[in-house]
């Protein structure tokens, strides 16, 4: 005779639960299936597992992921387009002794903002940038980004990004890792159980970096937009494990030995 | 504090800066806000603040409104294409009620309308200071910094290449401040405390506070916010002259130093002409203008320019009496200073000939 | 120590966006999509027996309608997320 849940709740131990301080504030309105609101939680759990959030400032860019800020309980100012790294340097040299992070989008990052990104890394800024590539401006409506891969459908190449015409899409975390001001640069992803967990560690020790002052840490983390890129979705995540990840492989392209170490 | 220096109008704007308790200052270098880079560098050095030569100026004026979010005070600086290029984040900085100090150094005066009203997207206004004398540079200097933290709001000061290359002897003032509020918006980590929010996009708030307000309403409050600077910023203006003076001359910034210099010399013929100078180009000092319009029978603006100010005076005397405009865009050929406009000879014939047409009866 | 896994969720179907992800990670297939709607309008996953609390499902929802995680063997990523 199977137990009712509430039977066999009370047998079972609590193994898991939402973290309180990053989450707990309910519905958010990114579309069904969005990997957004997943690259936040891990960020935000991060930052709960450190124990950092009422020392930390968030600098948000501007795309979907703007809409999910109240989800994080921490201090915040709204940059404009592409400017977040700048803005996060004004206020890291002000405040060194706070951790400083920046959330910012592929059309945000990438496309209107890598001089920003570029520079931030390479005067080894001591904050830490979270870019979430979907490979489109979801924001907008689905427009090609610098990232959107070739052959890839948005609302602008309807019928695929051409590579004579638009070029080749930026792969940002191996573009990062090869500045000298680059203390950390990885790129992980939220199409799967597995590759959540292994990024939630690629963030910690971006947020450990900063904490021991090593220098700029970066985290590309690749999210899904079933709705940018014309799927179902619970299609998308197979189109990542099949397609995205092969182009932007995941990984860490620039560890310091001392947070390897301390891993 | 009290002794005289013989110093330059650069290093007033940045010892000022540094006395006002600055402690962040980004840049790029351009003619002639140059100058004041190396002066700000120098300055902020001194006192343990952080000055960052950006790689662009669009990363310059972010920086600074990351600083100035933290509640620290801040400047920024740039010469007019610069300018162009940081609209995008000043136009928001006031919208996200970023209090900053701006200084533009100008190369002629083409840049009072943006001075005044902005150059970028949005409804919002600058405070805006034109000095022209070293002396002044630095005073205004410590005002700025203390009306941008008193109303929360950009402020710009208005210096041009001419000031910041002139040496005079000056001497820095105390400046009361004792009347500012703490600042319960510094984004500075929410220990002990809600998290705060520093948004153009919901304006300044506390996360969870519901009266947080959406875009439209906050485009609909920067009116609010401008009606309320407008009527509540102190307007400062000089005047001279004027219980006699037929005609009057208004003339902002280091150019009216020799605007004033031709109308003494054309006094000294016996021609009754006065001068208003304004000082805060915005709020624009209506005052001062409407007294010279109502003694007056004309007034004659002169400006380095196509005619920008002279809006504002038209505005505000409102067809009472003719307004002339006798300025004139007017640079050296080294394309950063002020051209032959300002020479004497020239300009006492300008104001001559508005006199002397102004006393033939129609 | 038991050597079957048994467990179960907290499920908060109300917020709810019906992306179906869960459905597809869950690897013992005990989740499944209801045909009623919630109050927002989605389709929302239930609960079947059978499940082991291996919280995979938790991790991939981007609406985070699994609250909490129940389990009679402690797991080893249990340790990492907390
Ligand atoms: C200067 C400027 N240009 C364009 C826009 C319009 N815009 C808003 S969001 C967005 C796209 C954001 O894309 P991304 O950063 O990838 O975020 P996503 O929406 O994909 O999450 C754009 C182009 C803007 N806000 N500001
Ligand atoms: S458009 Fe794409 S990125 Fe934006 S909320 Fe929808 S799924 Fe997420
Ligand atoms: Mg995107």
């Amino acid at each position: 005779m199977p137990m009712t849940k509430e039977q066999a709740k009370e047998q079972l131990k609590k193994v898991w639960s939402l973290p309180k301080n990053s989450v707990n504030l309910g519905t958010h309105h990114m579309c069904p299936g969005c990997g957004e609101p997943m690259a936040y939680r891990i960020i935000g759990e991060i930052i709960e597992e450190m124990g950092i959030q009422e020392n930390l400032i968030q600098v948000a860019g501007i795309g979907c992921y703007s809409a999910l800020d109240v989800m994080m309980q921490n201090d915040r100012i709204n940059a404009l387009h592409g400017r977040a790294p700048s803005v996060a340097t004004g206020v890291k040299r002000m405040l060194p002794d706070r951790f400083v992070i920046t959330i910012q989008g592929d059309g945000d990052l990438v496309s209107e903002g890598i001089a920003e990104a570029v520079h931030c890394a390479a005067r080894g800024e001591n904050f830490t940038v979270f870019l979430l590539n979907n490979m489109v401006n979801g924001e907008t409506g689905g427009h090609m980004t610098a990232t959107t891969m070739v052959g890839h459908k948005t609302k602008s190449t309807l019928q695929g990004r051409d590579a004579k015409v638009h070029g080749m899409p930026i792969k940002t975390a191996e573009l990062l890792a090869q500045l000298e001001g680059t203390a950390y640069s990885a790129r992980g992803s939220v199409h799967s159980p597995a590759a959540i967990i292994r990024t939630k560690r690629m963030v910690r020790k971006a947020l450990h970096a900063q904490r021991d002052n090593l220098g700029f840490s970066f985290v590309e983390i690749l999210t899904m937009c079933p709705t940018g890129w014309f799927m179902e979705t619970w299609e998308a995540p197979q189109f990542m494990e099949d397609t995205m990840t092969k182009y932007f492989t995941l990984g860490e392209f620039k560890v310091p030995e001392a947070v390897e170490a301390a891993a | 504090m009290g002794d005289k220096q013989l110093i330059d109008g650069s290093k007033a704007i940045a010892h000022s800066a540094a006395l006002a308790g600055c402690r962040f200052y980004a840049s790029y270098p351009i003619q002639p806000n140059s100058h004041l880079i190396e002066e700000m560098t120098q300055e902020l050095a001194k006192i343990g603040g952080v000055t960052m030569n950006a790689e662009s100026e669009g990363e310059a004026i972010n920086m600074v409104w990351g600083a100035a979010a933290t509640g620290n005070r801040a400047m920024c600086s740039t010469t007019v294409t610069g300018m162009s290029l940081m609209h995008e984040a000043m136009s928001e900085m006031f919208a996200a009620e970023v209090a900053y100090v701006f200084v533009h150094m100008a190369r002629g005066q083409t840049e009072y309308r943006v001075g005044t009203r902005g150059g970028g997207h949005g409804e919002y206004r600058y405070i805006s200071y034109a000095p022209h004398t070293v002396q002044e540079a630095a005073d205004l200097t410590r005002l700025a910094f203390y009306t941008a933290d008193k109303f929360r709001t950009p402020v710009m000061i208005q210096a041009d290449y001419i000031l910041t290359h002139t040496v005079e002897a000056m001497e820095f003032h105390d400046f009361d401040e004792s009347d500012l509020k703490e600042k319960d918006w510094a984004i500075d980590g929410a220990k002990g405390r809600v998290p705060r929010i520093n948004s153009f996009i919901r304006g300044t708030y506390s996360l969870g506070d519901k009266s947080a307000m959406a875009y439209g309403e906050l485009q609909e409050r920067a009116m609010e916010r401008i009606a309320y600077l407008e009527e509540n910023v102190p307007s400062l203006a000089e005047t001279g002259h004027l219980d006699d003076a037929d005609l009057v001359v208004i003339s902002y910034g280091y150019v009216s130093r020799f605007a004033k210099y031709a109308v003494g010399l054309l006094r000294e013929e016996g021609m009754k002409i006065g001068f208003v100078r304004p000082i805060t180009m915005w709020p624009f000092p209506k005052k001062e203008v409407l007294e010279a319009a109502e003694k007056a029978k004309a007034l004659a603006v002169f400006e380095l320019n196509n005619g920008q100010m002279v809006d504002d005076v038209r505005l505000t005397v409102l067809g009472r009496v003719p307004v002339h405009f006798i300025g004139r865009i007017s640079q050296d050929d080294s394309g950063f200073g002020m051209g032959k406009a300002i020479e004497i000879p020239n300009l006492t014939a300008k104001i001559r000939e508005t006199y002397e047409q102004m006393k033939v009866p129609a | 120590m038991p050597t079957k896994a048994i467990g179960t969720v907290d499920l908060d179907i109300e917020i709810c966006k019906g992306c179906e992800l869960c459905i597809k990670v869950c690897p013992v297939n005990v989740l499944e999509m209801s045909r009623e709607f919630n109050t927002i309008g989605f389709r929302y996953p239930i609960l079947l027996d059978g499940c082991t609390g291996c919280e995979m499902c938790a991790l991939i929802c981007p609406d985070f309608c699994f609250t909490a995680i129940y389990r009679n063997i402690p797991n080893k990523r249990a340790a990492e997320i907390q």
